[in-house]
């Protein structure tokens, strides 16, 4: 069988899709020695990475090659928009082509369409991301649900969702495939490098995720000024993420909440940092609005962090009963959480314990082997 | 008599031009029919002059300015630059790159020719001086772009939205790069521009930094129009609908009318309501769309339901209005809104967005929703089915919000304008537009200075990179007391023009050719056009101070 993969999103400055694509070719790769796979390095007119050549996924792999790497934007544009005859020809051939990026090519004949599902929230939420963003994904979304073949959904929540807003689709072929966290207590990491100095081990509170509305990091913040200002906890506050929108003001909102020599804003981190942290963390603080998964909170959970996290969309089904959830919109039920954990040494052991049992029941290769299932029942 | 010239060359047969061909045919009618102290030149081309033969009249002359048949086509550009690059792309899957790379350089140029042409934004050069030697006293562009402009005559120009600004994924590229240039023209040679709506002003005063007191905003009025005509009775029958009730789309099939959402929306609500009776009726053209659509409808099981009149007559689309139970308007953009307007006049409730120009349009009168949610647009279907007391509150409000819409004001207040524009002298001070922040110039740069005591001088440093796609820029002055000059700027070279600058103060456009686009000859997403990069441009008294207008970041 021959696969079409795309790899657009696996370059620099992954975001949750291109984590998802990276481990999930990585793993398949491992797995499988027979299937031929066509890597493309860029897929579709909008997201598009300069460097696609350099920073995209590859392998020596015998099995595998990539296509595309010489393109320009102009090019890709034209190419992906408007497919030409002999498409499936340039494409390598695919008997299954695999869109991670939100883009559904058109224009394939043999080949099956196998559409990866992240999440519908701008269909809920559209002020949580750019006007050309919501486009692109609902756009996207919505011609899968007229063409793909199979859809595999990152979370029994996402899968509802579509259905429920393409109530047209076929049920049966939306099937869930939980991701899993590319973090592990065994992963041969440099403890020293990945430090974060003003933070001591063991003693601060820990938020990561790009600083947009959707993470709720706003009302984290009140709950935390709320218990700092009535001097029921001493731990700082670390913020880890990448500048995202409609967040610009934030540094002004800590200091109105005069909480701002408490707060750490670390701006994006490496891996090695996020490990550490995620490590040595008193616990994770997730109290996201909406969520297709909740990558966060399984990386968090695969390094033994004990979580706080919201009670709504894919965060139940991902954390299980081994967080402690609360509502996102209920400040005073976060704090109360929050000091919860502080005052309850056996919880908090109990909760990392959970966690890194919880975060067992995910991995790449459960993925990657549903996957190449899936591949093979369409092809 | 002051005399208004009226370019009327973008006029396009049949309905290309959509609302905005509606008003300007309007205004003229209104123009013809009452009294005011102007006569008009009208401007034509060759493809519309007959087309508007019928105002000939006292006060009213018809001057063909563009010859030729048939208006220049964009797409055909457009079809052929898209083949040639995958006729490109095609060969480099099967040729050595050695080769390719020989091809490269001829196949831009191919490239470029079969692009530039009809895409680059209208050029205003006009030799002749056309305008002058008419006696025309005020230049009006009711299709925004100024081509005709002339020094020293003031311009009013007409603008519709700023769509390719706020969406530009909706367009090509170049397009967007076209209109941009067409408005940065406008902003700079018009004297007052005339916005269809507050909403356009206020994006038009943020986006293009134009000064607030030379916009003004006058709504279109022309709903009357169409809840005059009388239809035949069996219209609904012929066209197939009318024997459920059925909710009503008037849109072109363009991306920004989101018709995929509103399918979305009804999906869901005919899923969740067994047994609605309730249908949904576009109207509209474009073939492929419709095409794309129709599959939808298919796909999703609602072919009964869902029905594709196509480009429909006045006496029609009247019908069609009539029968509806009310329309539904899940637009992501527009600069007005006719339809809202049209739906009241014929007292019929209106479900709209609550984007850009449509609360303005709609006042208190429309049932508002969120086009970006499929469930806002069900929910306020079903508020709209499930309570008759409001539909019946929305139709009288409907007629109440359209009472502040009259045609005799809309017609009045462009007599003011006119009558302002030509009343007011312009003081000039000293500017420079047309070089991009960065220091880019497009093709055109117009520097205005002001009246002096003493005679001063232009310094303007200019630069041709070495990589420039072109051997050399030429550089044209257009200066509005002396005749022209001419230099060339060969790339990899830098020149410094200084021009005397006449104490009465005045104008000076200097225009820079050939132009490129750095998307098609390097891998850059920029789709400006560009000639030369502008490194300094200063004015110099004669006691040495400057008044500088530009000064690139490096130097």
């Amino acid at each position: 069988m021959r696969i079409g993969f795309d790899v657009s999103q696996t370059g620099s400055n992954k975001a949750g899709c291109g984590y998802v694509a990276y481990s999930l070719i990585q793993h398949l790769a491992r797995l499988d020695h027979d299937n031929y796979y066509i890597l493309y390095s860029n897929f579709g007119p909008d997201f598009w990475d300069a460097d696609h050549k350099r920073n995209t996924f590859q392998t020596r792999q015998a099995n595998f090659e990539r296509r595309f790497t010489e393109f320009s934007h102009s090019q890709a544009r034209v190419f992906w928009s408007n497919p030409a005859p002999g498409f499936e020809d340039q494409l390598g051939r695919p008997d299954v082509v695999h869109a991670n990026n939100y883009f559904c090519p058109k224009g394939l004949r043999h080949a099956r369409l196998v559409y990866t599902l992240y999440d519908l929230v701008y269909v809920e939420h559209p002020e949580f991301t750019t006007e050309a963003n919501r486009l692109i994904c609902f756009n996207g979304v919505f011609e899968a649900s007229l063409r793909a073949d199979m859809i595999i959904s990152i979370s029994e929540y996402s899968r509802r969702h579509f259905l429920e807003i393409f109530p047209h689709y076929p049920a049966e072929r939306v099937q869930v495939l939980h991701p899993a966290s590319r973090f592990s207590l065994t992963d041969d990491v440099d403890e020293k490098a990945g430090q974060v100095k003003k933070l001591p081990a063991g003693e601060f509170w820990l938020s990561v995720g790009t600083l947009e509305p959707r993470k709720n990091l706003r009302r984290l913040l009140q709950a935390y000024a709320r218990l700092r200002h009535e001097g029921l906890t001493d731990l700082p506050l670390a913020v880890a993420g990448g500048k995202g929108w409609l967040e610009e003001d934030l540094p002004d909102y800590i200091a109105g909440l005069g909480i701002q020599n408490d707060v750490h804003l670390l701006g994006y981190v490496n891996d090695a940092q996020l490990h550490w942290l995620y490590r040595h963390c008193f616990a994770f603080l997730y109290p996201a609005l909406f969520e297709g998964f909740g990558m966060p909170v399984l990386e968090a959970m695969s390094l033994g962090a004990a979580v706080i996290t919201s009670n709504v969309t894919s965060l139940p089904e991902i954390a299980g009963d081994a967080a402690l959830s609360v509502d996102p919109e209920d400040v005073e039920a976060m704090a109360e959480a929050m000091l919860r954990l502080q005052n309850d040494s056996t919880l908090h052991a109990d909760l990392q314990r959970r966690a890194l049992a919880r975060s067992k029941l995910f991995s790449w290769e459960k993925m990657a082997r549903g996957v190449l299932d899936v591949y093979e029942e369409l092809a | 008599m002051p005399r208004i010239a009226i370019d009327l060359t973008p006029l396009r047969p049949g309905g290309e031009n959509g609302g905005a061909k509606l008003l300007v045919l309007q205004l003229l009618a209104d123009f013809q029919r009452l009294t005011h102290p102007y006569d008009f030149l009208l401007l034509t081309a060759g493809w519309n002059h007959h087309e508007l033969a019928a105002l000939d009249g006292p006060g009213f002359e018809r001057l063909c300015v563009l010859p030729g048949e048939a208006p220049p086509t964009k797409q055909a550009a457009v079809g052929n630059y898209e083949r040639l690059d995958q006729m490109l792309h095609r060969l480099r899957q099967v040729l050595p790159s050695r080769i390719i790379s020989l091809l490269l350089p001829p196949a831009r140029q191919l490239k470029q020719r079969l692009g530039r042409v009809p895409r680059l934004p209208p050029h205003p050069h006009v030799p002749n001086r056309l305008l002058r030697a008419h006696g025309v006293d005020l230049l009006f562009c009711p299709f925004t772009a100024p081509t005709y402009a002339e020094l020293g005559i003031p311009v009013v120009s007409i603008v519709y939205d700023l769509q390719h600004r706020i969406y530009p994924q909706f367009f090509d590229p170049h397009e967007v790069a076209g209109r941009d240039a067409i408005l940065e023209q406008s902003s700079r040679r018009a004297d007052v521009m005339i916005c269809i709506s507050e909403y356009t002003r206020q994006t038009l005063v943020t986006h293009l930094d134009v000064v607030p007191e030379r916009t003004h905003t006058v709504h279109i009025c022309i709903h009357s129009r169409l809840s005059e005509v009388v239809p035949p009775p069996d219209t609904l029958s012929e066209l197939q609908i009318g024997t459920q009730p059925y909710m009503f789309y008037p849109a072109n099939f363009w991306p920004h009318k989101n018709h995929r959402m509103l399918l979305t929306a009804y999906n869901i609500l005919v899923r969740r309501n067994p047994g609605l009776k309730l249908d949904l009726v576009f109207s509209g053209a474009l073939a492929q769309p419709e095409k794309e659509l129709r599959a939808t409808v298919e796909a999703m099981g609602l072919k009964q339901r869902v029905h594709f009149l196509g480009y429909l007559s006045d006496e029609q689309l009247a019908a069609v209005f009539r029968g509806c139970q009310f329309m539904i308007y899940p637009s992501l953009y527009e600069g007005f809104g006719i339809p809202l307007l049209e739906a009241f006049a014929f007292g019929k409730p209106v479900l709209c967005s609550n984007v850009a120009s449509l609360p303005e349009i709609g006042g208190e009168a429309a049932l508002y929703f969120d086009p970006r949610k499929p469930t806002a647009i069900v929910q306020a279907i079903e508020a709209l089915l499930n309570q008759p007391q409001l539909a019946e509150d929305l139709v009288q409000r409907g007629y109440q919000q359209l009472a502040k819409f009259r045609q005799e004001d809309m017609v009045r207040y462009y007599l003011e304008i006119f009558d302002q524009t030509l009343r007011k002298s312009k003081t000039i001070t000293d500017g420079l537009a047309g070089v991009f922040a960065d220091g880019w110039l497009g093709q055109e740069v117009e520097i205005s200075y002001s009246a002096h005591d003493d005679a001063r001088i232009l310094e303007l440093k200019l630069a041709a990179p070495a990589w420039l796609p072109h051997r050399k820029i030429t550089l044209r002055c257009e200066n509005s007391t002396t005749s022209m000059d001419q230099w060339s700027l060969p790339r990899g070279q830098t020149i410094t023009l200084r021009l005397p600058l006449s104490p009465e103060g005045g104008h000076i456009i200097l225009h820079a050719s050939p132009v490129f686009k750095p998307s098609e000859h390097m891998n850059s997403s920029d789709e400006r056009w560009l000639s030369c990069q502008c490194q300094s441009c200063q004015i110099v008294a004669p006691d040495g101070s400057l008044q500088i207008l530009f000064r690139s970041a490096e130097d």
